[in-house]
């Protein structure tokens, strides 16, 4: 027997609602990201003006973010059980990695990396992915 | 804890989508409460309970109470 993974919604109707919400926002993310970087070539803003047009893509990513709280929202007591558990490994494997890291950078043993942050959540996303095939085993 | 899910489903023709549906969660959650990986919360023991109509300790059996003990 097999556990559904993706979408992990309780019902069809509360995992396609999740697929529809994620994909509206991550086609308004790259529309507005494109967009940004678009205005900010051809544009000379001021500083403040600027800022606004870069964090103008975190609006849809904050329409991400509400369709993974929409569909946590929707799961029964044991698929929040399995998530949460899940997203604490996931916490824990990415604080050791990050820490170690640091300790490699510091010593000089692996490069610093340029705009890590903008690894975190990737990364997170793929950890978490994984810590939720062996979490869900032990409920199979 | 132990239960006795999969035999009264049984006893109603019941599949474990059915009872999902009766209990509105997962045919997982179903299947994991049925084999004793996951145990359920004392709201959904209770809606469980409802739902067969029965009373909750005809249902989940504490293999720690004295009385199971001495059933041992």
């Amino acid at each position: 027997m097999s556990v559904e993974l993706w979408p992990p919604g309780k019902s069809a109707s509360a995992s396609s609602r999740f697929v529809r919400e994620l994909s509206v926002a991550m086609t308004l993310y790259l529309v507005t990201l494109s967009a940004a970087a678009l205005v900010l070539r051809m544009f000379h803003l001021p500083q403040w003006a600027s800022v606004l047009v870069v964090l103008a893509a975190m609006a849809p990513a904050a329409l991400m973010l509400r369709a993974f709280v929409h569909l946590l929202s929707g799961m029964d007591e044991m698929q929040r059980r399995i998530q949460c558990e899940a997203l604490a490994v996931t916490a824990g494997v990415l604080g050791f990695v990050c820490f170690g890291y640091s300790f490699l950078e510091i010593t000089g043993v692996a490069p610093a990396l340029p705009h890590a942050l903008f690894l975190v959540f990737p990364v997170l996303m793929l950890v978490w992915r994984v810590v939720l095939v062996f979490v869900v085993r032990r409920y199979q | 804890m132990k239960n006795r899910l999969r035999v009264l489903r049984a006893e109603r023709n019941w599949s474990q989508a059915d009872l999902a549906e009766r209990l509105d969660v997962s045919r997982q959650s179903v299947n994991a409460i049925e084999t004793g990986k996951y145990d359920p919360s004392l709201p959904l023991a209770f809606k469980i309970a409802r739902v067969f109509a029965l009373p909750i300790e005809q249902i989940f059996v504490d293999e720690d109470s004295p009385a199971a003990k001495a059933a041992e």
